[in-house]
């Protein structure tokens, strides 16, 4: 047997995961009857029907031709990501202007045609301008220092 | 009828002071611009402009944010244009087109068109609202949970529409939606579903931070790969407006989402979520050349702003005429109102017919003034997006990580956009489609409740279904659109299976 | 010798910083968590009573939406707050509840907070859909007696006080009706209006212009006395029906711990705004007023925490509903 479409048996094996991670979760949930469904009923009844299209894609990933693999660019994902994440931890003990400032760096890393001069000063106005106008002219519950 | 016109002549009587005229301004500048923001949506920034409106009187404080209101649905279209951000589950429809037109270098005819078939509807439906509110208001009372089910089953089967590739990926992408939206409290008994714990998932998966995870950010990450192709956003600008050809395309469009906006607005209950979905499905099916949704089609973006606008217009009727807010944002008026000493219920039409009145004057100049606000800004958004795109994004990010963290105060949501983001990036990847997940995300919990609750109404009857002639009507539609949806991909099924015979 | 002094000096000067910042609290804006979605019953009369208390304390107090999982969210962050009087939180009567309501809470209501005071109390009413077939309190009670799988009971989600409401309800009359859950009030009154649903117990901030309207009936208010704004609908004692008495209170908190000054000043702050001629008309047109001044201590909220919590823990645990 041979992996015609890579691109769908991934998609399909996908599927499949996040059913089991779905049903995992499922737990004491009633599932009661269908005249009278319980928390769990849709949750349940979902996740057969993820792993169900899930083992469909896996079984046409082997019957029919399809899309190859494409290339995750980690180099350009882990930034962004990281920046993003960053911003999330950082933002209440931090404040704005730190939280800012580490995001815009951080992200800007990815960027192939990088020219650090011009992020830098950029990102500056950035969080200069993210500051008046976020917290300060609307008046948002912004925490934009460190909490001492 | 003389009744409606002289109560219009009321309405804008009142509406039309400077005063009223410039805080209506004010009201939709601010929301375009908060709506611009990707994650800042209508609802925090109404909220946070509720204490300005203390000082007002109460219908320039109703002008006001009603101004914000739309003004934000308007700015929420203008992202998901330039870089494919819906910031509101209204927006998500106009990304699929309007963000292909963008980087095709039309833009602004895409922003332009948009403009335009707004305030057509907008006005059509204040109109509409000024004829007949009361009275629409009184039909839509009919409409209860088995006719909610059958409608959203209905918005579920036209889902598969706004895919463009494999129906069998966008169908496991609205499996994949409807599971996640039973992420968070079960509304019968208040247990957890799928919340792995976490208290700020017990509330259920943000549209906003999904939206801008699956999209947004995805979207970034993959425009990052291609170093050359700085085409994206920099291709050759063709005009700051629409065409007339364009107009002319669009104009059936335009026409037809109008008139599905305007119906599902009136429905409490936010039916006006459908609006959008609809009117794309609809002008997909009716098209000559289907194909050329997904990659740029003008209509794809005039019927579903127009089904948009209408939609906001009319949702003010349940709230004018039955004081029942039908969202959240109609919620806040509600505040609002309170606030002023305005208690808004099916007294308030008799009670203070200015400010009724008053309302659906300002609703209409409030559409014009969005058109005059709006069209000069297409030239700066789209100058904005001649930026380096290394600039670009890290703004665009940090203004939804903002965006999104306001919301809630929740760090926990910024946290999800990544981890949405991430999965968007894998979509992408794996050439499943985004769009008719976030559609289920948003009906599916709908959908369950209402089903649930026809149940418990009928005590365990299930035929409740079939015997409401409404509900049977909807269901109907949604077999018919199932088939009509299917058949085309079963021929072509036959025709590639004979092709490879040959 | 000199080290000692510079230490003596530093201490001395810390200790006169933080004393004077009781003295001169507020010196910065403060910030009021309301627990549910902006626009409800409790965020307006949280933006009222702050608009009034920003004026008095000299500081703007602003109001913060943190919704979320009945009003539990939002607590959970003012008790796990800095108590230095800049935290505040605005909550209704799921503070008390949510002590038997969620098994697995990180707080607890009862000791977590320092209370400032009452604000309002706002009375329930026991409504219908307007073609339903009972003329008065006595001929609904009858009605539900005979025909308890025929009447629905709409609520706005576990917790609300319209599921609370509805609980003694069933509890007075001792029928079990079927209970119809939705996402918040305006989707409940919006069925009840339709005529979708048979009966609703909810606030008059909600029901009052609909009851006005004539889009639906209305049988009884559930406090002890009768209700200004709704002068024709008598008491449930008054129509016979004992044991349903609630109305959904509002308190004002600071996390556990704000130094007593502090507290003293918020608590005036308070009282000045439940003073106010606006404000008092605006609660009127919501079918509530202020507490009297000797409810709106620190002290009295304390206590009626603690009772109110004794007293729905019993309902709640024999309706067996929680919400986690």
């Amino acid at each position: 047997m041979r992996v015609r479409s890579p691109q769908d048996l991934v998609g399909g094996i996908a599927l499949i995961l996040l059913a089991l991670l779905a049903w995992s979760q499922i737990g004491e949930l009633k599932v009661g009857t269908a005249a009278r469904m319980g928390p769990g009923y849709f949750p349940a009844a979902l996740s057969i029907l993820v792993g169900l299209f899930g083992l469909v894609l896996v079984a046409r990933s082997l019957a029919a031709d399809g899309p190859a693999l494409e290339r995750w660019h980690l180099r350009r994902m882990i930034p962004v990501l990281g920046a993003i994440i960053l911003f999330a931890f950082a933002i209440r003990p931090l404040g704005l202007v730190i939280s800012a400032v580490g995001l815009v760096l951080l992200a800007s890393a990815a960027a192939p045609d990088l020219r650090w001069r011009d992020s830098l000063i950029f990102g500056v106005a950035l969080v200069v301008f993210s500051v008046l106008v976020f917290p300060v002219a609307l008046g948002l519950p912004l925490p934009v220092w460190p909490r001492l | 009828m003389g009744d409606v016109f002289s109560n219009l002549a009321l309405g804008f009587g009142a509406a039309l002071t400077p005063l009223n005229v410039g805080l209506c301004f004010i009201g939709a500048l601010v929301g375009t611009l908060i709506g611009v923001l990707p994650g800042l949506g209508p609802i925090a920034t109404i909220a946070m402009l509720l204490p300005i409106t203390f000082s007002l009187d109460p219908l320039g404080a109703l002008i006001m944010l009603a101004g914000i209101y739309y003004g934000a649905q308007y700015g929420g279209s203008t992202t998901a244009i330039l870089v494919n951000m819906p910031g509101e589950t209204s927006s998500v429809v106009t990304t699929l087109d309007g963000h292909q037109m963008a980087r095709q270098g039309r833009a602004g005819a895409a922003l332009g068109i948009a403009a335009l078939g707004s305030f057509f509807a907008g006005s059509v439906a204040t109109f509409i609202v000024a004829l007949a509110g009361p009275l629409l208001s009184q039909m839509a009372q009919n409409f209860g949970p088995a006719e909610y089910f059958a409608l959203m089953v209905v918005g579920l089967v036209g889902a598969t529409v706004l895919a463009s590739g494999s129906v069998l990926k966008a169908v496991a992408m609205i499996v994949v939606g409807l599971l996640l939206g039973t992420v968070g409290s079960d509304i019968e008994s208040g247990e957890q579903r799928l919340t792995f714990g976490i208290p700020q998932l017990a509330d259920g998966i943000n549209f906003t931070t999904l939206a801008i995870g699956l999209f947004g950010v995805a979207e970034i990450l993959r425009n990052l790969e291609h170093t050359h192709d700085r085409g994206v956003l920099g291709a050759k600008i063709t005009g700051l407006l629409p065409t007339w050809a364009d107009i002319k395309q669009s104009f059936p469009a335009v026409l037809r989402g109008t008139g599905i906006g305007s119906v599902l607005g009136i429905l409490p209950g936010n039916g006006a979520v459908l609006a959008p979905y609809a009117s794309y499905t609809l002008e997909k099916k009716l098209a000559k050349e289907p194909q050329r949704f997904g990659r740029g089609a003008i209509e794809g973006v005039a019927g579903p702003e127009s089904a948009n606008n209408a939609g906001a217009q009319t949702s003010f009727i349940p709230l004018l005429t039955l004081g029942i807010p039908p969202n959240a944002v109609m919620a806040l008026m509600v505040g609002a109102m309170t606030i002023q000493g305005i208690i808004p219920g099916p007294t308030v039409m008799v009670e203070n017919p200015t400010l009724f009145w008053g309302m659906i004057a300002s609703m209409w100049i409030g559409n014009a003034l969005l058109v005059v606000i709006n069209l000069p800004l297409i030239g700066i958004w789209v100058r904005l997006l001649r930026v380096p795109y290394r600039l670009l994004y890290p703004a665009i990010l940090l203004f939804c990580c903002i965006g999104v963290f306001t919301v809630n105060n929740s760090f926990m949501d910024v946290l999800l956009v990544a981890v949405f983001g991430l999965v968007g990036y894998g979509l992408l990847k794996l050439g499943f489609e985004p769009a008719p997940l976030l559609l289920a995300f948003v009906l599916g919990p709908l959908m369950e409740e209402n089903l649930r609750r026809a149940f418990l109404i009928a005590r365990g009857d299930a035929t409740v279904f079939v015997t409401r002639p409404l509900s049977l009507a909807l269901l109907l539609i949604a077999l018919g659109l199932l088939l009509v949806v299917l058949l085309p991909s079963v021929r072509r099924r036959r025709e590639e299976v004979f092709h490879e015979e040959d | 010798m000199r080290f000692t002094s510079v230490a003596f000096a530093a201490l001395a000067a810390v200790a006169a910083w933080s004393g004077a910042s009781a003295q001169d609290y507020p010196t910065r804006p403060i910030t009021m968590v309301v627990p549910f979605a902006a626009g409800g019953p409790t965020d307006t009369v949280a933006r009222l009573v702050a608009q009034n208390m920003s004026q008095s304390l000299g500081q703007q107090v602003i109001v913060e939406n943190v919704g979320g999982a009945g009003g539990t969210l939002g607590a959970a962050r003012v008790a796990g707050a800095e108590p230095d009087g800049y935290t505040l939180l605005l909550h209704h009567i799921g503070q008390a509840t949510a002590a038997t309501l969620y098994r697995n809470l990180k707080y607890k209501p009862g000791e977590d907070f320092a209370p400032v005071g009452l604000i309002t109390d706002v009375p329930m009413t026991i409504v219908a859909k307007k073609d339903f077939p009972a003329k008065d309190l006595k001929e609904l009670v009858d009605y539900v007696k005979k025909n308890p799988d025929k009447v629905t009971l709409a609520n706005a989600g576990v917790g609300a006080a319209s599921h609370l409401c509805g609980m003694l309800f069933m509890q007075a009359v001792g029928v079990q009706l079927t209970t119809v859950p939705y996402k918040g009030t305006g989707p409940a009154m919006n069925d009840l209006v339709g005529g979708q649903v048979d009966l609703l117990c909810d606030q008059t901030t909600n029901t009052t212009s609909q009851i006005k309207g004539g889009a639906i009936k209305a049988y009884a208010v559930t406090t002890p006395n009768r209700v200004k704004s709704l002068p024709d609908l008598p008491t449930t004692k008054e129509a016979g029906l004992e044991g349903v008495q609630v109305a959904v209170w509002h308190g004002l908190y600071a996390p556990k711990g704000t130094p007593q000054p502090v507290v003293d000043k918020l608590a005036k702050a308070l009282q000045t705004a439940l003073k106010d001629q606006t404000v008092a008309a605006r609660f009127a047109e919501l079918g509530t007023e202020p507490v009297t001044q000797e409810r709106a201590t620190p002290k009295a909220l304390g206590d009626y925490v603690k009772s109110e919590i004794d007293r729905w823990k019993p309902v709640i645990t024999s309706a067996g509903v929680y919400a986690d």
